[in-house]
Formats: structure tokens, C-alpha cells, sequence
């Protein structure tokens, strides 16, 4: 039947929060967890303001291709910062009281699947044939306490629209937890035809690696259990599910006689140990699901991770250079909600808690406690690992201070952008330019160019947090529209 | 020494592809080598070290061999009868055929147990912070390892012990592959190794040998002659592929029935010594496929049979060819020939010698006259050659017969002998109990009475190993 919608506290108390600040057309984007039958929004945090701090237009009619944009952008960013379970939901909007009846459908419509795109590329995995594609825009009325829920399916833009109430429901009792600690070892060839843009290459390798992540077997607690099986089932109530996982058996093929021996343009190698985790809501999650939920944020982590790492490369340009061997960001997570369900952010070995505070201000409007943060896995790494002396880590990260990369001190978290941020959008703007332009000749390519280095100026200007993450978006999106012209 | 007979031994199969993968910088032969002696020296700490795990293959039940831990850790402790685990894992069954030096034929019944190896990704030995290491100019190398280690284990041996043995099983077979890929990489060609059961003379259990694929049986001589030294097996060949042992689900595939005399019981072997032929062979008589050639197709049958015997031993790749091939041969041969393949007439020695002789078999022909005399050099050439025999009586005085002889028994005290024949006149169907009835069985003096004059072509096995 219909899927319902239900709202949790916090969502709601910070959308009556923004409701009362009379902030009319603010944006935001709404997390939480998708199952069989309902839907719950745990989290709501709206869009970080634009440059020049102006007020989002009051009539979401009003909406341009850059807000949309801006709106999806900060979809992806927040999407990095989720556990296993945990998606991005939709969006929601302080509706003005002076917008007419008529639904602005295709804003929202364009909203809601803008969003999707955005957070679908920071993903290895794909949903499966049976798990919804409805994406919502959640309208709150500034008039009355009406909260409405507007559900589209993306696969199916023909499908009506539906318009639905939101449940509420405290959801503070707490969520159930499965973890895992992985290594991870990853060979991946690349092409001798894939030149500079070797990250996007290097990184397609993954999709291997993930196929088998997702194929793996699995225990939990040490014990075998039915993937149909309660998760919850013969254990104590909602205590953390520890998850192993081991490689599905090779397929031998028959007939193969040699070893592949292949020349490939150059290879890349990821190694390393992450820490990984999924919520699940309810005490009636499915063994399946929990598992589901915990390989996709396998694949995310070390995604995201890699992803941090090209970025970061590809703004310093340190492209070139016979052998490299970059260090990726470790994982810090923070209980934010009441039922324990964390956010999770990245940072390098010699930063403080400062950086996280900041990013969960800016990013989820959130204010972070330190004694919230959870730092198991830098913990890990350092004890039982093999973590380098800090002069070591620090050198790696010397390159990529000047160009504002997001975990130095040196940030300031910006309320007026402009004056603050002059170095690094100075930085980061004009090698844009330039990289832009030397790939695509095309003129008609120009005025987007134009548009897309505006943007990035903007951006970098005013998240003081994911700068390299956001300002590369930019190539992606540029690349994307220069393609299709 | 033999086991025991009528006990049941647990062998435990443990099977997995392994991937073997990474990068190189030079690609000559010896860099090659040396990357992949690495690679295996990793593995071989991969295997000792607790993320490695073997499931059974209903997928409930996991074990780790080093640090001794199972999902079963009640049930299954370090001093428990190894058999403990039957509970938890299926099994499958077959049997042994058992000669010791008395070449007494026994039977060992075998349950065995299939895991499958598995890697945990959740216990990392080393802990580190992910790392990307990005390299120019590279070679990328991948190979699939296809791991398939016995264990034989005696149902009261203790558990704990048990799971040491299949760790280091499994590193031995993996330095043996190892070894394979030293010796036969040549220039960027590095072979598969793959692992070979092989039922000994002279041990009671099956003995593993690995070799690479793509690499023909004649090639592997050497190394064959290096195993046959090693193992104290004489100049009969015994380690050539195509004889491995085959497993329960494993057996070569066949429109005809293979090796029938096998579902007879053997003589008494307290009374007798007994010789049988070694190998396969599958068994081809008149009637068969809709062929009408009853009363003197029999011959020919019996050419299908040898050559099936050296197609399964691995000297021939040919295959074995129909009643109309043979005759169609015969015809092309010469024009005497093809009279009487025409005359569908019962086939003289010069015919059967000239097909053997196609195949590149080499036989010898013996004609022997007097039927008083049962041809005692059938015993040695049963241990030497192990081929099976063609015998058959000449037509003018009686009906023409033809057979194929399989063994020999002897009885030293009473001086008498009995003779397994397969009869290639047989016209019923392919159906194992109405062979047995008819088409198969152990022969006395009888035997050679009915055959009265007769000749025989003793197929001879090609030299070496």
C-alpha cells in the first residue's frame, strides 16, 4: 500500500524553530531511513546561506538552476557525513504564506531529483528493483502547523504526485547498531588511455571491489543467522551488533589455463582499515537489511575516502609524479540524535575538534559538543596500527594548506565570506579557469564556464568546510553540461 | 600398509579459488617469477594467520584453523572426536579400491566432507589507515589459484589437531604451487597450477601432485619420472591426468558405461592373487546405438574398447570412433578391406592390427593352438602393460566369439586360474545389473574349453611414465 511518513522530534522542534524565525523559503535537506512500509525523518537541517547572504527567494517559484544546484550540492556534502541506514531523505521549505494554492511542482519536482543525482554520485552501490524511489519535498506552513509531504518517484515521473500527512513520533528510543572494522586491499589497473582524469578512472576500479563487498557472507556476533531472521533475535535488547564479513569464494574458470599478465597505464593500490556502521530503526529489522545497510556504508566509506584524496590532488595539482602514496582521512563519528544515530565526518591525524565543530555547524546546523565525538578508528589506527609519526602526516598535508583545504586551522567559519576568504577563492577560482578551459574548446561551453566558476566562488566563500570537494563538483558539473552540448 | 578394510575414513576436500593480484614493474621472466614467490610467501601468512576460515558448504557453519574458534565452539572442543563436526556439515561418499603388496583388492569406504576456504576481512593482522598509492608504468597481474587440499583423518582423532593439519595442508599445497610456477613459467606465460588426486599402489590414502595447466601430458614427463623416484612407484605410469581419482559429482562424463567389472565382486582374495587391468575403459558391445550388428560387430567392439583404454590413460586425444568410422577406415585403408567391411564379416587380426596401428597403439598378436594350454603370460602383462586383452576363436569350426579379457586370478595352491572376460557380444541393454548377469564374469577352465582355438592382441602401454 502507500508508504507513510513519519517525523521525528528533532525535525520537527527545528522546523517550528525556523518557522519562527520567520525565515520564509529556506531550503534544507531531511535525513533519515527508508524500510518496506514507512519512512522516517530523523534529521532536517537547512541549505548554508550564498555569498552575499541574501535570503533565499521568497517564492520557491522563484527558483533558479543555481539554487537547485546550491540545494543539491549541499545534499552530496551531507551524504558524506552519513552512516550506513541513513539517506537523504528530500527536502523541505518554510512555505510562504503569501505562496498561492498552486503547488509549484516543477520546482520541486526538478528539486527533489536534483538532489537524488547529486548524492547518487557519491555512491558505488545501487538501490535494488524493490526498494522505493520516492523522494519527498516536505512543505511547512508558516500559517498553521500543517506539515505536508510531497512524494515523487523519480523512476516514474508519470506517477502522480502524492500529497501525505507527517506522523509524528518522538523516535528517541534507540536504534539498533551493527559494526564492523574492515580491511581493505584494492588493486586496481588503470587504462593506459585514461590520462589526467585519473581519479574518475582510478576510482572505477572500485566498482569491482564493491560487486564483491556486496556478495560477501557475513556473520553476526560471531554466529551465523538466517538473512530472513529478526536482527534483534536471541540477543540482548539494542546492544551493538558486531558484524564480520569474508570474502565470497573466487570462481574458478574453467578452461583457463595462464595468469593475466597486462601492461596498464599505471596502477593504484587501496590498502587500509576502516570502521564501519549502520542504524537500523526498530526492533524488527531484518538480519538483510542490517547487513545491506552495512556493506553500502563499506562502500561509502572508503568511496568518500578516496574520493577526499583525489580531490584533494587534483586542487593541488600534484597529478603528475611517478609514484605517490597519499593518506586518506580517517572517520570520526558523533551521536547527534537522541537514539543514538550518529553523523560522521573525516579528518587527518593532527587536527582538532575544532574543524568538526564547525563543518556540523555549517553543514547540518548542528551545534557539536566535543565530548560527542566518537574517535574509535583514530584511536585504532594509532594503537594497533601502523600510523606514522605526526611530522610524517603533517608533511603530506603541508601541500594542501595554502589552497584552504578544509581541515586546517587557518579556516574561519564565515559569516560575511567575502572579506574572510579572499586567499582561498582567489586560489581556488582562477585554476579552475584554466583547467576548464583547456579541455573544452567549445564555445558555447563558455557562458556555463562563466556560471560555474561564479558558483565556485560562492561556494568556497561561504562553506568554509568541504571548499576542494565543492569547488571540484564544479569540473564534474561542468564536464557534465560541456558533454551533453 | 593398508587401512583397515570396512572402516570409514573422514577425508576432508578443502577447495576455494584464491586470487592472486598486483602490480609489476618489469616484465621479464625472472621479475615475474620473483613477484609471484612473493605473492605466494604472502599468501602462505595469509593462510596462518586467523583471517583465514573454511565453511562448510551449506553456509551455517565456519571455522578458523589457527586460532582453533568455530561458530560451534560448545560442541566442537580441541579434544572432541573429529567426527563431531558430521552434525554440522553434508557429506558425500565413495570408496577406495585398496591393493597392498600382496595386491589383495580391498575397499575403503571414504565420507567426505567439501569446505570451502574463505577470507575474513573483519580481523585485519595488519591495522592501517587507508592508503592510496598511485604508480606509473605498470603491469598488472592476476591469477586465480584453484585450491583443492585433502586431509584423511580417522573418525576419533582429535579436533583441535585436526584444524592444524588442514593449515598447514594448505600452505604445503600452496608452496607446491609455487614451485610449479617456478618451473614452467616461460617468458610472460605463467600457468595455472592445478591439483591432481592420485590413488598409489603402495599408499593407502590419495596422493596430490600439482601441475600446470596448458601443458600437455608428453611434456610433463620429467617431472612424472622426478614423482615416480620420489614415491618408490615402479615404471607403470600412475600420476598421468587423465587417471585422477574422481570424487563423487566429478565423474568423467560418458555416453557409455565405464569400468563394469567393477560391480562385481571380486574372488575370494584369501584363495587368489588377482591382476586387473588399470584404468578406464568404456564398454562398447553390439546392438548398441541402433546398430544392427549382432553376429559380427563384436571385433569392432572390441577395438572401441582398447582405444577408449588409451584415450582415458591420456595417450591418445583422439576419440574413440563409431562402428561406421571404423568401417570407414578399414574401407580407406585397402580395397581387401573394404570387402569385408562390406560383407559385414567377422574381422581378422590384420584388420584389428591395422586400426591399432592407426591409433599408434602397438600390439602384439599371438595365435595359440592348443586349448589345453591357459596362457599364463596373461599375469605379467596384466602388471606390466595393465591393458586390456582382445581374444577371440577362429570361425571355421564353430561360432565366432569375441572378448575382451580384464584379469586374472590366480590360485597358487590348487594351481588353477580364473580370467575376467567382458563379452563384446553382448546385445542387452546398457543397464549394470543385466551386465553383470551376462556380459561379465570370472572364468574357469570353461572358459578356454569354449574358446578352443584362439588368438589374442595384447595392446602394449608406450614407454615411460
Amino acid at each position: 500500500m502507500g508508504r507513510s511518513y513519519v517525523i521525528g522530534e528533532y525535525s520537527e522542534k527545528y522546523l517550528k524553530k525556523l518557522k519562527a524565525e520567520e525565515r520564509y523559503g529556506t531550503t534544507g535537506i531531511l535525513l533519515g531511513q527508508v524500510t518496506l512500509a514507512k519512512t522516517y525523518i530523523v534529521f532536517a537541517a537547512r541549505t548554508p546561506l550564498k555569498d552575499q547572504a541574501e535570503l533565499p527567494p521568497e517564492n520557491p517559484n522563484e527558483m533558479n538552476a543555481s539554487d537547485i544546484e546550491w540545494v543539491s550540492e549541499h545534499a552530496r556534502q551531507v551524504a558524506r557525513m552519513l552512516p550506513g541506514g541513513i539517506l537523504v531523505l528530500g527536502v523541505f521549505l518554510i512555505r510562504p504564506s503569501k505562496m498561492t494554492k498552486e503547488e509549484a511542482h516543477d520546482i520541486f519536482r526538478k528539486l527533489a531529483t536534483a538532489v537524488e543525482a547529486a548524492v547518487a554520485k557519491e555512491r558505488l552501490w545501487n538501490f535494488t528493483e524493490d526498494e522505493t524511489a520516492e523522494r519527498i519535498v516536505l512543505q511547512v506552513y508558516t500559517d498553521s502547523k500543517k506539515m505536508k509531504v510531497q512524494a515523487y518517484d523519480l523512476h516514474n515521473p508519470q506517477t502522480p504526485i502524492k500529497l501525505l500527512e507527517c506522523k509524528s513520533s518522538s523516535l528517541t528510543a534507540p536504534w539498533q547498531i551493527v559494526e564492523a572494522t574492515i580491511n581493505v586491499d584494492v588493486n586496481i589497473p588503470v587504462p593506459v588511455t585514461a590520462e589526467r582524469q585519473f581519479d574518475k578512472e582510478s576510482l572505477k576500479g572500485l566498482n569491482n571491489w564493491a560487486k564483491q563487498i556486496m556478495q560477501c557472507s557475513y556473520l553476526i556476533n560471531g554466529q551465523f543467522k538466517e538473512p530472513e531472521s529478526l536482527l534483534g533475535e536471541g540477543s540482548k535488547k539494542k546492544a551493538t551488533a558486531e558484524v564480520q564479513f569474508l570474502t565470497a569464494p573466487v570462481m574458478i574458470i574453467d578452461g583457463e589455463v595462464d595468469a593475466l599478465i597486462e601492461d596498464c597505464g599505471s596502477s593504484v593500490v587501496v590498502k587500509g582499515t576502516v570502521r564501519c556502521r549502520a542504524y537500523l530503526h526498530g526492533s524488527k529489522s531484518k538480519v538483510k537489511d542490517a547487513i545491506q545497510a552495512l556493506k553500502r556504508d563499506v562502500l561509502n566509506t572508503v568511496f568518500i575516502r578516496c574520493q577526499m584524496v583525489f580531490e584533494d590532488q587534483v586542487l593541488n595539482k600534484n597529478v603528475e609524479g611517478d609514484s605517490s602514496s597519499l593518506k586518506a582521512p580517517h572517520r570520526i563519528f558523533a551521536s547527534v540524535l537522541p537514539s543514538g544515530v550518529a553523523f560522521c565526518d573525516y579528518g587527518f591525524a593532527d587536527e582538532g575538534n575544532k574543524e568538526q565543530e564547525e563543518r556540523y555547524k555549517e553543514l547540518l546546523d548542528y551545534e557539536l559538543n566535543p565530548a560527542q565525538l566518537d574517535r574509535t578508528e583514530e584511536v585504532m589506527l594509532e594503537e594497533m596500527g601502523t600510523e606514522e609519526s605526526d611530522t610524517l602526516g603533517r608533511k603530506d598535508d603541508q601541500d594542501t594548506t595554502e589552497t584552504g583545504f578544509k581541515y586546517k586551522d587557518t579556516q574561519e567559519l564565515p559569516k560575511e565570506p567575502e572579506e574572510e576568504h579572499e586567499h582561498s577563492t582567489d586560489e581556488v577560482a582562477p585554476s579552475f579557469d584554466i583547467a576548464f578551459a583547456a579541455t573544452y574548446s567549445d564555445t558555447s561551453a563558455e557562458h556555463i564556464l562563466e556560471a560555474a566558476v561564479e558558483f565556485a566562488r560562492g561556494v568556497a566563500a561561504a562553506a568554509g568546510v568541504g571548499v576542494i570537494a565543492v569547488a571540484v563538483s564544479v569540473i564534474y558539473f561542468g564536464n557534465f553540461i560541456g558533454a551533453s552540448v | 600398509m593398508a587401512l583397515p578394510p570396512d572402516t570409514e575414513y573422514l577425508l576432508f576436500r578443502i577447495k576455494g579459488g584464491i586470487g592472486l593480484e598486483g602490480f609489476l614493474s618489469k616484465i621479464d621472466e625472472a621479475s615475474i617469477k620473483t613477484v609471484f614467490q612473493e605473492a605466494f610467501n604472502e599468501l602462505m601468512s595469509k593462510i596462518n594467520s586467523n583471517a583465514f576460515t573454511l565453511t562448510g558448504t551449506n553456509g551455517s557453519f565456519y571455522m578458523w584453523p589457527k586460532t582453533h574458534v568455530s561458530t560451534k565452539p560448545s560442541e566442537l572442543q580441541e579434544n572432541a572426536s573429529c567426527k563431531s563436526i558430521l552434525k554440522y556439515v553434508t557429506t558425500e561418499v565413495s570408496d577406495l579400491h585398496q591393493q597392498d603388496s600382496m595386491e589383495q583388492s580391498s575397499k575403503v569406504l571414504l565420507k567426505i566432507i567439501n569446505l570451502q576456504i574463505q577470507f575474513e576481512m573483519t580481523r585485519p593482522q595488519i591495522v592501517g589507515r587507508i592508503v592510496i598509492q598511485r604508480r606509473n608504468t605498470q603491469t598488472h597481474y592476476k591469477l586465480t589459484l584453484p585450491v583443492d587440499v585433502l586431509v584423511f583423518a580417522n573418525p576419533e582423532d582429535p579436533w583441535g589437531m585436526l584444524q592444524d593439519h588442514f593449515t598447514d595442508a594448505v600452505i604445503t599445497q600452496l608452496a607446491s604451487m609455487s614451485k610449479c610456477i617456478q618451473r614452467y613459467t616461460k617468458g610472460k606465460t605463467v600457468p595455472i597450477p592445478q591439483a591432481y588426486h592420485f590413488k598409489l599402489p603402495n599408499k593407502p590414502t590419495l596422493t596430490t601432485v600439482i601441475y600446470p595447466a596448458g601443458i600437455s601430458d608428453e611434456t610433463l614427463e620429467p617431472q612424472r619420472k622426478e614423482l615416480h623416484a620420489e614415491l618408490g612407484l615402479t615404471s607403470v605410469p600412475y600420476l598421468r591426468r587423465p587417471m585422477a581419482f574422481n570424487f563423487p559429482g566429478e565423474e568423467v562424463v560418458s555416453d557409455y558405461l565405464l569400468n563394469v567389472h567393477e560391480h562385481l565382486p571380486l574372488p575370494d582374495p584369501e584363495q587368489f592373487k588377482i591382476y586387473l587391468l588399470s584404468g578406464s575403459y568404456e564398454f562398447h558391445h553390439c546392438m548398441q546405438d541402433n546398430e544392427n550388428d549382432e553376429g559380427w560387430g563384436a571385433l569392432y567392439h572390441c577395438l572401441q574398447i582398447i582405444i577408449s583404454w588409451f584415450k582415458y590413460q591420456g595417450y591418445t586425444a583422439k576419440p574413440v570412433p563409431t562402428l561406421k568410422e571404423l568401417q570407414e577406415m578399414l574401407s580407406n585403408m585397402n580395397k581387401d578391406f573394404a570387402k569385408v567391411v562390406m560383407a559385414e564379416e567377422w574381422l581378422k587380426a590384420e584388420h584389428l592390427q591395422a586400426v591399432l596401428r592407426h591409433f599408434k597403439i602397438i600390439n602384439s598378436l599371438t595365435e595359440i593352438r592348443s586349448k589345453a594350454e591357459e596362457p599364463r603370460e596373461l599375469v605379467p602383462h596384466f602388471r606390466h602393460h595393465g591393458t586390456p586383452i582382445v581374444i577371440w576363436n577362429k570361425v571355421i569350426f564353430s561360432k565366432p566369439k569375441a572378448y575382451i579379457l580384464l584379469g586374472m586370478a590366480e590360485d597358487a595352491k590348487l594351481n588353477t586360474r580364473k580370467v575376467l572376460t567382458l563379452s563384446a557380444m553382448y546385445t542387452g541393454p546398457d543397464e549394470i545389473p543385466k551386465i553383470i548377469e551376462e556380459a561379465v564374469g570370472w572364468k574357469g577352465k570353461e572358459f578356454w574349453d569354449e574358446m578352443e582355438l584362439f588368438s589374442l592382441i595384447l595392446p602394449q602401454r608406450p614407454m615411460g611414465v
